[in-house]
């Protein structure tokens, strides 16, 4: 019977995932091609946001550009690619949180980044340095007509966050920000020659899908001193969109672990209210918080998952352990 | 501190970014293991400005030399140093200090890899095996030529 009614949700989810998303492209593109401004900008904005929705190739490249020291030696190029499906995961008319779902070999799935957008938010964070995150409020006329971007990790920890403002200008609609963030994945085990990246993220729509173009600085950043900058980097990740068939093991794995990282985004949001600053340990009994994570299947005892969050968490003075040094 | 760099073997004008330059050159070399250099026994043949240029390593059994130097670009000059095997033959070389914005191109590593394997044997041979840069004619130049030109002093005073 159970299994009965998990085909039935996974077929309603099914047709609820593709009728979103062609009535979202359709609607988008109309709109967009039809900027008689019919629409109120507000929905614009929503439909760019949500036509990131979908099946995706993803096409990964970036490439060091410039650095002030002459004797600075630019890495190699990194590309890479990816098969995603980007699912909704929560909608209000001021809220659009959207999964990344990684799809490996067309059946291995593995939870990705989030994104959060949120109309007019006031609470807002900026990675500092050391795995450590402050929070402050901007007030509602600083936010006016803005969209927050709230980028998440793996596990649903924060990893960096921007307001800005949609723009639907010849019929393309783009929003840009510049935000300090952690290393990233791809160089974050790499490289000890910088520690915060101030990430220059422009959202494109396009008619195929969505480009993600970044202006990076890979800045050196010590206390009381201004900022270094050791290379700037460009960054073009182009997201194709995909039949949304190739993307139904994601959809059927979402509906099988979405409420369980439900109770995790939860958890993490208890923590972030009560904070203003927030530091992470990296492991913790020699594991990154995602190991402790993923395929756990305690994920939905909301009294562990908040456990092993707060492991996690660092005093302010603490140096974050980067090994299995630190234990719980 | 992974380096133990005996300043007092530098003569009085070698200043704080100078000596980081050619810390970070020394680390990079060696992928951050300690090493030690040392003004070369005939150092005093190679000194310019007061400041010895030429200096010895010595590394798992192995010996290194480390030659800093200087030429001039289109307004200024430039600091650039090399590293070279036990047999005088060039391993890296870098350009460490640039002072202005024309001609910046020169520190491409595709660039400067191309004196690796010159030696006190072939640096005659150095101009023609050398792609110029557009844009940074007068740097690459003086830097060929000055490389060339220590070479040449190693080969007979070594």
């Amino acid at each position: 019977m159970e299994n009965h009614y998990n085909m039935q949700d996974q077929a309603q989810q099914r047709i609820i995932f593709q009728a979103t998303f062609l009535l979202g492209i359709l609607l988008f593109f109309n709109t967009v091609s039809a900027i008689g401004q019919a629409l109120p900008k507000k929905e614009l904005d929503r439909q760019a946001i949500k036509s990131m929705l979908g099946c995706y190739e993803v096409a990964f490249q970036y490439t060091e550009t410039s650095a002030p020291e002459i004797d600075y030696e630019k890495a190699y190029d990194y590309t890479s690619q990816a098969f995603e499906c980007a699912q909704l995961v929560e909608e209000t008319e001021d809220r659009i949180v959207i999964q990344h779902l990684l799809i490996i070999n067309d059946s291995t799935i593995i939870k990705h980044w989030r994104q959060d957008w949120i109309y007019e938010e006031t609470q807002q964070f900026t990675y500092h340095k050391d795995n450590q995150w402050n929070f402050f409020e901007l007030t509602p006329e600083e936010v006016k007509g803005q969209w927050t971007q709230k980028v998440y990790q793996v596990d649903d920890s924060p990893r960096y966050c921007g307001t800005a403002t949609w723009v639907h200008v010849d019929g393309r609609s783009e929003w840009y920000h510049k935000a300090d963030s952690p290393l990233p994945r791809r160089e974050y085990t790499k490289r000890s020659d910088y520690n915060v990246m101030k990430r220059g993220n422009r959202v494109i729509i396009t008619e195929e899908g969505w480009l993600h173009e970044q202006d990076n600085d890979k800045v050196i950043r010590e206390d009381g001193k201004e900022d270094v900058l050791l290379v700037q980097e460009k960054g073009y990740n182009t997201y194709v969109r995909k039949d949304s068939e190739d993307c139904q093991p994601a959809l059927d794995w979402w509906a099988e672990h979405q409420e369980a990282w439900a109770g995790v985004r939860e958890a993490w949001d208890e923590i972030y209210s009560s904070r203003d600053a927030l530091k992470l340990h990296i492991k913790v009994d020699g594991k990154r918080l995602y190991q402790h994570l993923f395929y756990n299947p305690k994920l939905k005892d909301s009294a562990y998952v908040s456990k092993i969050l707060a492991s996690y968490i660092a005093e302010p003075n603490e140096t974050p352990s980067s090994s299995s040094d630190k234990t719980k | 501190m992974l380096f133990l760099f005996p300043l007092a073997l530098f003569g009085q004008d070698l200043n704080e970014r100078q000596e980081q330059k050619i810390d970070k050159f020394i680390q990079d070399f060696f992928k951050g293991q300690q090493v030690q250099a040392e003004a070369h026994p005939q150092a005093e043949g190679f000194v310019a400005n007061g400041m010895y240029r030429l200096f010895q390593i010595e590394h798992e059994g192995h010996a290194y030399y480390l030659y800093w130097g200087q030429a001039p670009s289109m307004k200024n000059i430039f600091d650039y140093a090399l590293m070279l095997d036990e047999n005088w033959t060039i391993l890296k070389a870098k350009v460490l200090i640039y002072r202005e914005q024309h001609g910046r191109q020169i520190g491409a590593a595709r660039w400067l890899k191309q004196f690796e394997g010159y030696s006190i044997r072939n640096y005659t041979e150095l101009p023609e095996g050398i792609d110029g840069i557009s844009g940074a004619t007068i740097s690459t130049t003086n830097m060929v030529k000055a490389v060339q030109s220590v070479l040449e002093g190693l080969s007979t005073q070594i």
